[in-house]
């Protein structure tokens, strides 16, 4: 404590001693200096009175001298005489010597010093010498109480002689004193100005001193605050301290505000504070885990080891009404503050970003595994086949999309829609499946499941159009299907990278046939034939003729789905395996061709041909009768025109379950839809385990034309 | 079908609103919903807005022409048809949309209260490649939309 105040506030102390030491020394020297101007003053009066006393004493003996035929009458003036002389003599010898006198004011005994000073002891002297003159002439009076003219007459002589000298005498005296008892107050006044300026400086002293000190303090905190306010604004991290109470403190970083999206921080209780982004239940586990930071017996480095607080997801609402999804880190770090207390800094960090690349580094690791896969389906695929089929499913969509949107009467009826999205959809996945491109036309396979799913139910119940979502959430997904091999087609594209299928035709040059750009996927029917019939576990041979033109988008776009359904219905439903086909004495491959032929004018002629077992005529009757359409007996009575007309009927199949080639029984139905479209004439031909063949005529005259649909049924 | 299960739950407040308003849940009509661009124009006249965090992130938005606010707030035994109480009720749907969405979906999703808006969508938050589903609404012969625009924290390939 002695150290500690000698050390730090060593001046201070120093600076107040000097303070009281300058009090006490002017106030001693105040009390000492009084006391001896009190003295003086007794001196000065004493010495008047001896001046006095001299002139009386003069006077008393005249008037003895006067009287001193009448004795009763100088009697007084006797006795003043000798009080006189007394009291002169006494005083004198105590101004000589030091003694005891009465006082010149109260009569009292006082006590006098020797005089010391050299002037005063000259005059004292002086007087002294004189004075044993005077008590030689008065002393004969003193002694009786008749005086004789022997006796007064010298004495009389003497004092009018000297009486004046000795007042004199005592008159220097008196103003001997005076001076000196001048010379003390003037020693006072100095020493007081001295003491009390002293004092005053040092007053001044310590007020600067601390003033010095008070702002070098200030200066000081103010260096430490600005710095402190600089550090919590710029610090990258969101910081704050909680009390034992769980309130936080007064002070927090910026990036706490911008963390929370917040400026009402300080001073809430931290488990209002953290409600406000967190689950309840993170909530509680954050406030017990900080509980445990107070707790003392516990080691914080192990309640660190626990933290749940990590990567812990808050939802953060802007002003903006905007709602943001957060993943902060938290940790703690116990502090004892001056007053012992302990409080909890808490760091909050955004990790956000971070995670956020975590996941999306493990997304991009799925996305490459499935964009390879989705790359070695598209590489097969001639780019400008790719291109077509694109903006057929965009196309196909849209249709699709109108479709769902134009039953703006809610009542309507849900069959047709049903059933014309299903043609539509069908179509697509034909050109798919002629492609070979499996991730997209199993996405219209399961579109085509879920409409047939709805008819089914439609069968049931009346639809509403919420029933219909299921295919709108599906439609979305397969535009965002298409949207993403249009994007990788364009980076292939970008990249320069020729698909296989086009390396590998130039390499080997298999063909003679000089292809137009516009008719290349036609030929790639072949491929496509050959893939169902491997399903199918049979052989078939394409051959095209007339495709060496290059077609119109319109009828090439129309008459491509009619050749897709017709080759999948040659392969599901005619061509027969190679056995069936040898004891028929048919070549080991079906046979399949298509052709394309045209006028002048403008006529057309489109003829596809198989050499399979032709329609399944009980087939279609049994069918028939299981979908309700006709009863048994009267499907019995149908002639095989009437049959074949009735094989173009939506949903009618003489299959047996669904696969992604046969079974929905829409595919002659879209044929008829696709025919429609060119306005065009369907022949249709078929001879029992011969052939079965489609002739489509259409012309691109402007005559106006009836869609007709012939059998030729042999 | 994440995505079903969400728009059903969306319906269900829409309907959950009509039904309160009228005990007579058979006028409110549900078309066939479709798909719009979210580059094209979306919105009819008042639209309540929510926004949805979570696994799927978006927007809903409860989308009416003026008449059938119109027709609502007759209900109510109004006779001020001014632009604030048309607002009001699209912000009464969507807040019931909203509170029933919150009951169902879970601490996992974070739904905002509504936000009204007058006339057409403003996109600016909203993925403008991608498409909303718009399911058409039809309740006393008038018609409103409800839109769900949500995106799919994953994406598709």
């Amino acid at each position: 404590m002695l150290k500690q105040l000698f050390g730090k506030y060593r001046f201070l102390v120093i600076s107040i001693a000097l303070f009281l030491i300058f009090d006490i020394g002017v106030l001693v020297l105040n009390i000492y200096t009084s006391g001896k101007i009190a003295e003086q003053t007794e001196l000065i009066n004493l010495a008047g009175r001896q001046r006095t006393l001299t002139q009386q004493m003069s006077k008393a003996t005249q008037y003895i001298r006067a009287q001193k035929l009448q004795q009763w009458v100088y009697q007084s003036g006797l006795a003043e005489l000798r009080d006189q002389f007394d009291v002169f003599g006494a005083t004198i010898k105590a101004f000589n010597e030091g003694g005891q006198t009465t006082s010149a004011e109260t009569g009292a005994i006082v006590s006098v010093a020797k005089v010391e000073t050299p002037e005063g002891r000259a005059i004292l002297a002086e007087a002294t010498t004189l004075w044993r003159g005077f008590e030689q002439a008065i002393s004969p009076l003193m002694i009786d109480v008749l005086i004789t003219d022997e006796e007064i007459e010298p004495a009389s002589e003497f004092i009018a002689a000297n009486n004046l000298k000795l007042f004199d005498q005592m008159n220097r005296l008196t103003e001997h004193f005076t001076h000196e008892s001048e010379k003390q107050t003037t020693f006072l006044r100095m020493a007081q100005i001295g003491g009390i300026t002293l004092a005053t400086i040092n007053f001044f002293v310590i007020l600067f001193h601390f003033l010095k000190q008070l702002r070098g303090r200030d200066r000081r905190l103010e260096i430490k605050q600005h710095e402190s306010d600089q550090i919590l604004d710029t610090i990258n991290e969101g910081v704050f301290l909680v009390d034992e109470n769980l309130s936080i403190g007064g002070q927090h970083s910026r990036h706490l505000e911008e963390v929370f999206d917040t400026k009402r921080v300080s001073g809430r209780r931290l488990s209002r504070f953290l409600s406000a982004y967190f689950p309840e239940k993170i909530v509680k586990t954050a406030l017990e885990y900080t509980r445990l930071y107070f707790q003392s017996h516990i080691n914080p480095d192990l309640i660190a080891d626990v933290n749940p607080l990590k990567r812990v997801k808050a939802t953060v609402a802007q002003s903006s009404g905007e709602v943001f999804e957060k993943y902060l880190d938290f940790s703690f770090a116990p502090l004892r503050q001056e007053n012992d207390k302990r409080a909890i800094l808490v760091s909050v960090n955004d990790v956000t970003d971070s995670i956020l690349l975590e996941e999306q580094e493990e997304k991009n690791e799925d996305q490459v595994e499935r964009q390879l896969a989705l790359f070695s389906q598209i590489l097969p695929i001639n780019p400008d086949d790719l291109e077509v089929f694109i903006d057929e499913c965009l196309s196909g969509f849209e249709q699709l999309n109108q479709t769902l949107k134009n039953n703006k009467n809610v009542t309507d009826n849900y069959d047709q829609t049903l059933a014309r999205m299903f043609r539509e959809t069908h179509k697509l996945k034909g050109s798919a499946s002629a492609l070979s491109f499996s991730w997209i036309s199993n996405q219209l396979h399961d579109f085509e499941s879920s409409i047939e799913g709805l008819q089914k139910q439609g069968e049931r119940k009346i639809l509403r159009g919420q029933d219909l979502l299921t295919l709108t959430i599906q439609l979305r997904q397969m535009y965002e299907s298409i949207e993403t091999v249009s994007d990788l087609g364009d980076r292939l594209k970008a990249y320069g990278i020729k698909h296989i299928a086009a390396q590998a035709a130039n390499a080997l040059d298999v063909s003679n046939e000089k292809q137009p750009v516009e008719n290349k996927r036609w030929f790639g029917l072949r491929d496509f034939a050959e893939g169902i019939a491997k399903e199918e576990n049979v052989a078939v041979d394409v051959s095209l003729r007339g495709f060496s033109e290059a077609l119109e988008p319109h009828i090439g776009e129309t008459l491509y789905p009619i050749a897709v359904q017709l080759i999948r219905n040659s392969i599901a439903h005619g061509v027969e395996s190679r056995k069936t086909r040898q004891c028929l004495r048919k070549p080991n491959s079906g046979q399949i061709s298509l052709s394309i032929s045209h006028d002048s004018l403008g006529n057309y002629r489109f003829v596809y041909e198989d050499d399979g077992r032709g329609f399944d005529y009980d087939g279609i009757r049994a069918s028939l009768a299981a979908r309700g359409v006709m009863s048994k007996s009267s499907a019995a009575k149908l002639s095989k025109n009437e049959l074949v007309q009735n094989a173009f009927r939506d949903n009618l199949s003489t299959r047996e379950g669904v696969d992604q080639n046969a079974g929905r029984g829409v595919g002659l139905s879209l044929v008829w839809e696709q025919v429609k479209l060119l306005e065009g004439n369907l022949k249709i031909r078929s001879v029992e385990n011969e052939f079965t063949q489609f002739i489509v005529d259409f012309s691109m005259s402007e005559e106006p034309k009836e869609p007709l649909i012939s059998r030729h049924v042999a | 079908m994440k995505h079903k299960k969400q728009i059903d739950i969306f319906i269900e407040g829409v309907k959950r609103y009509f039904d309160h308003l009228t005990f007579e849940e058979e006028l409110l009509e549900i078309g066939a919903p479709y798909l719009v661009r979210n580059s094209e124009r979306l919105g009819l006249d008042y639209t309540g807005a929510i926004s949805i965090t979570g696994d799927s992130k978006g927007y809903v938005f409860f989308s009416s022409t003026s008449p059938l606010l119109k027709y609502i707030l007759l209900g109510h035994g109004a006779s001020n048809f001014s632009e604030e109480y048309l607002g009001d009720i699209v912000g009464e749907i969507a807040n019931t949309i909203s509170g029933n969405a919150r009951s169902h979906m879970g601490a996992e999703f974070h739904i905002s209260p509504p936000k009204v808006i007058v006339g057409e969508i403003n996109k600016y938050n909203m993925n403008l490649n991608s498409r909303s589903y718009v399911l058409p609404i039809r309740w006393r012969r008038n018609s409103a939309q409800l839109i769900v625009s949500l995106e799919e924290n994953e994406q598709l390939l």
